[in-house]
């Protein structure tokens, strides 16, 4: 596993719930916009244990929306408390950025001087 | 709502439009999903329609479903199968009932049909021995559920196998049926017209099992229509 997918492992639960957030989307669709955005290596298929996974923990629903003719998809909306754990996200992601930033750069001198 | 039996027969048909690769990794990971029975049916027929239909768009852009879901089809699969819920335990129990029930009833109608043809040839014996006709009924009972659990290890076991060995199958189901046919021959040995007789007409027999059957049916449907 690359680099990159080991990192973003953690927060692609808020990525997922950020785009859900934006609109209603099935999986496919989900999938396109994920790498649109450039997170291109994500195997599309990584999308679904994580959607079961939302759906698990009440921060999304999927409808099965029937059709007659043409595909048969399941489109998921953000349920209220999705819209609380994607606010967790987005402030805990905010509060972890700068310093780890920060720290990658080498800009931090370690009180040696 | 669109049901799980009509999310079943559309994805059969769906099936036929994938490329013959793409069929035979989808199919591997289909059996292999749909073999666990702790899982909510429901949520097992709409993963598998979506991941279809997620197969068939893609295939339209060129993907291989070996790019979209992996080159590990059962790591994935566990992967997916660690994360979808569970069939609810009243559901289980249902399902359970409606199995019982089916195999009863399928017992009752092959008793009435055979002593009703029988008896166009020559007297039959239409007596019911409640005891022995208890033994038997446990032991059906018992190799049914045996014989289904065992079934879906096999599946399990050998979903993602390039070559499908038939062999090991044919013994293992040599061996079963060989088991079997002694503990039939042992009940009719052991438990031969035992305990309280009833009379119980052919007729009656072939209405009952009939009956049963409707039963079960009905069982089926109330049970598909609470998730």
């Amino acid at each position: 596993m690359s680099v990159r997918s080991e990192l973003l492992k953690g927060i692609l639960d808020g990525c997922v719930l950020a785009i859900i957030e934006k609109e209603t989307v099935y999986g496919y669709e989900l999938s396109a916009k994920l790498q649109k955005v450039g997170l291109d290596d994500v195997s599309e298929g990584t999308i679904y244990p994580v959607l079961l996974r939302l759906q698990k923990n009440k921060w999304i629903s999927g409808e099965m929306r029937s059709s007659d003719t043409g595909p048969r998809r399941k489109y998921y909306t953000l349920t209220p408390d999705g819209k609380e754990a994607l606010e967790l996200i987005r402030s805990e992601w905010g509060k972890l950025t700068v310093p780890v930033t920060t720290l990658l750069k080498g800009e931090v001198d370690h009180g040696d001087n | 709502m669109v049901t799980t039996k009509e999310l079943i027969q559309e994805n059969n048909e769906k099936r036929e439009h994938l490329t013959e690769a793409n069929e035979k990794y989808y199919s591997n990971i289909l059996v292999y999903i749909r073999s666990r029975f702790s899982l909510s049916e429901r949520a097992m027929e709409e993963l598998l329609m979506e991941m279809l239909e997620h197969l068939l768009e893609g295939q339209q852009d060129g993907k291989s479903a070996e790019e979209i879901f992996g080159g590990d089809p059962r790591a994935y699969a566990d992967e997916v199968i660690a994360q979808m819920p569970k069939e609810k335990k009243k559901n289980q129990l249902l399902y359970g009932i409606q199995l019982i029930v089916g195999v009863l009833g399928w017992m009752v109608l092959s008793r009435g049909a055979i002593l009703g043809i029988l008896s166009f040839f020559q007297p039959v014996d239409e007596q019911l021995y409640l005891i022995s006709t208890a033994a038997l009924l446990v032991a059906v009972l018992l190799i049914v559920g045996i014989g289904v659990v065992l079934l879906m290890k096999f599946v399990r076991k050998t979903a993602f196998e390039e070559k499908k060995s038939t062999w090991k199958f044919t013994i293992a189901g040599g061996v079963f049926g060989v088991l079997v046919f002694g503990l039939f021959m042992g009940i009719a040995f052991f438990f031969k017209d035992k305990g309280p007789a009833i009379q119980f007409p052919w007729l009656a027999s072939l209405l009952a099992g009939f009956l049963l059957l409707l039963v079960s049916q009905w069982i089926a449907r109330k049970n598909e229509s609470t998730y």
